[in-house]
């Protein structure tokens, strides 16, 4: 019987909840958060270095093929080391985050586009358009994540616009199961009721009362998935169905390297790192938004 | 005196400021009678109760000064394991919400059962036979066969019934039974009234009540305190509350409350805007803003708790000897 | 004084189902089940029981917010049942809805001006500037500060949010407005405003309203007419007068009964009908009256014929067999 904090909310207390536009929410709440907001800062340079890429350093020195530079450690020259075709390590590097922000962010987002509109058509009607999305969502749930992208990429065959595909392709049924639940929850809301009620049609139910409610928990997830995807290329990449050589991935350049573990740790060392930062970064910024968006720990005391 | 309240306060400390949600309230209780403690959300009137048993969680809350005398020893200075032997044993506590306050995992049985054997040492058997005497006590019809029954399998009013079983298995000097009627309709409110006063005068408990509702504290109710923005804004006996108010959030309430038993007005006499947040309360006499007599006096001093006839207690500028000057 | 909306036998079932793909029917839940009822035009009319009666569900199955299992609802003398969606969707300028709770019926993610203003861009009324200005008057007809439309509904208290909600409904000028307990989230302080409010925008506009409640002196103070439900069915139907002064209904007079009066010396003398046990699940209601297992007065005709609802006073109307002025004898 001894419930410590039952039914003290803050909103009885007359303190107010931060419900505003969700994007003044998100970002009030990201710059609270320190670490975050460094995993923040990370992602945007990692997003301006894959775009200004050709700017930093010349392509030929990814791919190329420089007999004379074999394995050298790092040093003055090349402040990453080489790899075993002469290749400069920290020009793959820098020329591998285009591929793993490309991945990232177009597979989440091809993700998004099906499992969305595929959540809320089964959250929104119901029946059996529910039944069907729902039970085909349980099909790819019933592959483990990379088991499943393996066996797209072995349909597809290798390169980029496959593994995006691939990725986007099993993140659709996540994100359609969370979006599909979100729709359930908010859509028995009163004002939902009372859109309805002074003539709004579907349409605008969905867009204008449904989606800016219901959208917090696929975002946080979004942001989880975008690191998923940079890992799941890498280790697509590192089994040899991802991207093909002499193309920069990091999962390429850790397949590379372990031939040579002990001899150029360095070689393992540069990718593993960017590989790390970047899917921290992305882990650190979802976890921010879980805290300030999951409605269940807003308000209470 | 069973049970005395001196100055209590209790603060939460949250991102946005402090909540002063109890701000110094005192009063008194004894055996066999009802204390009614009424105000409206957010006046402080549960987090009271809760302070009273010490189960404010820290943080963000805090006790901050004041005591709980209970036969004359100070409880809030009482570690938290004698503290477990007052909670149920001596106050027993009741809630609003009769659905969320029940286990659903465990059977109602099981649930009695164990609150009896958590305060009394006695066997399971005699446990579980105490069970059964309770639940027949409080009015649930065959209630040996439904010791089986889970939460769900009950309505509103029979869980209410036996979170009230719960209670008073104890036997507690005093039962503190916050909003107890608030979820459950009017004829259900019916029973469990007559069933918390009948029992009342068959165990010579004593009562806190806490509601938002006039009607129910005009039945129940010995004394009233009336609470507003977490302080004691009036303290009388029930009559002197209704047919004597002496302070205008008092007064206000009384009138514009819809009453069946009172010609059917044209319009409603309202209290204008709404009760404070409690984290800015206004300065001077909270109620100030809203208050219809307020003068310059009420913006600056906060009013004390004066003692205006034997008995009844008024917190407000313009409340003389004979009641409020201006009525 | 004409009719504006008229409800005969209106039912609404809810199937309950089992199974994953091929859901079979096992059951219903019989929530309104044949109401019948008229509202004149400027009246208010209350609809009053206690939760789970159906009274909101047959308010939204009025609206066609859910869609009634049967039954004509006519509005300004047709049957609105049978209009498509683009008809329903013209026809709710003329049908508003006021709702309980008042944290859950703004959309917390738009501004008040945009809740406000919404009916007009969905309806093509006015330009930009004529919205605004007209979104304004609105706010400022119903208490609020219009400089406050850019705000967001978290930063209002109960009461104001609920005069949010009224604005919204009022934006295009309805007929009818149901109103479905607007004042029992709120603060004791501050429901005599929003009753008030309400009393004085009928006068106003010549608003007809629907008032749903469980209060019995709300609805009292409140309505012309009012009809009791119990168990999806009404039981009784009168003017409001002889409702509360001369009960015809045993439950009706224990409703009355088991309101507590908010004066001491009443309320201890008073001798209070307490019923027994719970309103019935309404699967499998009571064969007979549905009333007859709690009613102190009931005979076994009770629990074999249902009781048709009857004038028994000019303008009074009641489902029992022994209908007459405080059936059960108190004392």
């Amino acid at each position: 019987m001894l419930k410590i904090s039952k039914g003290l909310h803050l909103r009885d207390m007359g303190a107010k909840t931060n419900e505003t536009s969700l994007w003044r929410e998100i970002w009030l709440s990201l710059r609270k958060n320190k670490p975050a907001l460094l995993g923040l800062v990370v992602i945007i340079v990692l997003v301006f270095v894959a775009i200004f890429a050709p700017l930093i350093v010349p392509c030929e020195e990814a791919i190329g093929f420089y007999p004379k530079e074999i394995l050298r450690p790092p040093g003055a020259q090349h402040i990453m080391g080489t790899d075993d075709l002469g290749r400069d390590i920290f020009a793959r590097v820098i020329w591998g985050s285009r591929v793993s922000v490309e991945v990232g962010i177009l597979a989440v987002a091809f993700g998004l586009v099906i499992g969305l509109f595929m959540g809320a058509l089964a959250g929104y009607k119901e029946g059996l358009a529910d039944t069907l999305i729902m039970r085909a969502a349980d099909i790819f749930f019933a592959f483990p994540y990379i088991l499943g992208a393996i066996a797209v990429m072995t349909v597809l065959g290798p390169g980029l616009e496959n593994v995006i595909i691939a990725i986007g392709v099993l993140e659709w049924a996540y994100i359609a199961r969370l979006f599909r639940s979100s729709v359930f929850s908010v859509k028995v809301n009163d004002y939902v009721e009372a859109a309805r009620a002074i003539g709004a049609g579907d349409g605008r139910i969905l867009l204008k009362h449904i989606f800016p409610n219901a959208m917090a928990p696929v975002i946080v997830y979004s942001a989880m998935s975008v690191g998923t995807a940079i890992i799941t290329e890498a280790a697509l990449s590192f089994l040899g169905i991802g991207m093909q050589p002499p193309s920069p991935s990091w999962g390429l350049m850790l397949a590379d390297s372990r031939a040579f573990m002990s001899s150029a740790p360095w070689m393992m060392c540069f990718p593993g790192l960017a590989i790390l930062i970047t899917v921290l970064s992305f882990v650190l910024v979802a976890d921010a938004l879980r805290d300030s968006l999951d409605p269940k720990l807003k308000g209470a005391v | 005196m069973l049970l005395g309240v001196n100055n209590l306060k209790t603060y939460f400390y949250i991102e946005c400021g402090v909540v002063k949600a109890v701000d110094g309230v005192s009063f008194s209780l004894d055996r066999g009678e009802t204390l009614a403690i009424v105000g409206e959300s957010g006046s402080g009137k549960s987090v009271t109760a809760l302070s009273l048993l010490n189960l404010i969680s820290t943080p963000p809350g805090k006790i901050l000064e004041g005591e709980v005398l209970l036969e004359g020893e100070n409880i809030l200075e009482f570690s938290e394991k004698s503290l477990q032997t007052i909670r149920g044993n001596k106050i027993a506590m009741i809630f609003q919400d009769p659905t969320t306050s029940l286990n659903p995992v465990f059977t109602i049985g099981n649930q009695v059962t164990e609150t009896i054997l958590t305060h009394q040492n006695i066997s399971k058997k005699e446990a579980r036979e105490k069970t059964v005497k309770l639940l027949k006590m409080v009015g649930i019809p065959n209630a040996r066969g439904r010791l089986y029954d889970y939460p769900h399998q009950f309505s509103g009013g029979m869980r209410q019934r036996v979170m009230i079983a719960m209670a008073l298995s104890c036997e507690p000097d005093i039962l503190i039974a916050d909003e107890p009627t608030t979820a459950l309709d009017v004829t259900t409110q019916a029973q469990i009234l007559e069933l918390i006063s009948g029992l009342q005068k068959e165990l010579n408990s004593a009562i806190i009540l806490i509601t938002h509702d006039f009607g129910i504290v005009a039945g129940l109710a010995d004394r009233v305190l009336v609470m507003y923005a977490g302080k004691a804004v009036e303290y009388a006996d029930v009559d002197a509350i209704y047919y004597r108010p002496c302070h205008p959030y008092t007064l206000g309430l009384m009138k514009s409350v819809t009453r069946l038993d009172e010609p059917r007005r044209e319009k409603l006499q309202s209290i204008k805007g709404s009760p404070p947040s409690l984290i800015d309360v206004p300065p001077g006499c909270s109620f100030h803003p809203r208050c219809e007599f307020a003068i310059d006096v009420c913006r600056k001093k906060i009013p004390k708790l004066i003692e205006i006839e034997p008995g009844h207690f008024s917190a407000c500028h313009r409340v003389g000897k004979g009641g409020l000057e201006v009525i | 004084m004409s009719v504006l909306l008229n409800v005969e036998n209106l039912t609404k079932y809810f199937p309950i189902k089992r199974g994953v793909i091929f859901q079979k029917e096992i059951g219903m839940v019989r929530a309104v089940d044949g109401i019948s009822f008229f509202i004149n035009k400027g009246e208010s009319f209350g609809l009053v029981g206690e939760s789970g009666c159906g009274k909101t569900t047959g308010a939204r199955s009025i609206l066609r917010l859910t869609e009634p299992t049967g039954g004509v609802v006519n509005f300004k003398g047709e049957n609105i049942l049978t209009y498509d969606r683009r008809r329903m969707r013209k026809l709710r300028r003329e049908m508003q809805i006021i709702f309980q709770d008042p944290f859950a019926s703004l959309n917390p993610r738009m501004t008040v001006g945009n809740i406000v203003g919404e009916p007009f861009l969905i309806h093509g009324v006015g330009d930009d500037k004529g919205r605004k200005r007209r979104v304004e008057e609105l706010l400022d007809l119903v208490g609020l500060n219009p400089e406050h439309a850019k705000r967001y509904p978290h930063q209002f208290s109960g009461g104001q949010r609920q005069r949010i909600g009224i604005a919204r409904a009022l934006t295009l000028n309805p007929k009818l407005i149901i109103c479905d307990e607007p004042v029992s989230a709120l603060d004791v302080s501050v429901q005599a405003q929003i009753i008030n409010l309400l009393v004085d925008l009928q006068k106003e506009f010549g608003l007809t309203y629907l008032f749903i409640a469980h209060d019995l002196s709300v609805i009292r103070h409140f309505c012309d007419r009012v009809a009791v439900m119990y168990l999806g069915k009404i039981v009784e139907l009168a003017g409001n007068e002889d409702l509360y002064s001369q009960p015809q209904h045993p439950y009706t007079q224990s409703l009355l009964s088991a309101v507590p009066l908010p004066d001491p010396k009443k309320e201890k003398k008073r001798k209070r009908i307490i019923l027994k046990g719970d309103v019935p699940c309404p699967i499998n209601p009571p064969s007979g009256c549905r009333f007859h297992a709690r009613c102190p007065i009931a005979q076994d005709i009770c629990s074999k014929v249902e009781p048709e609802l009857r004038e028994v006073k000019k303008g009074q109307w009641a489902a029992c067999h022994f209908a007459k002025p405080n059936p059960i004898p108190v004392g």
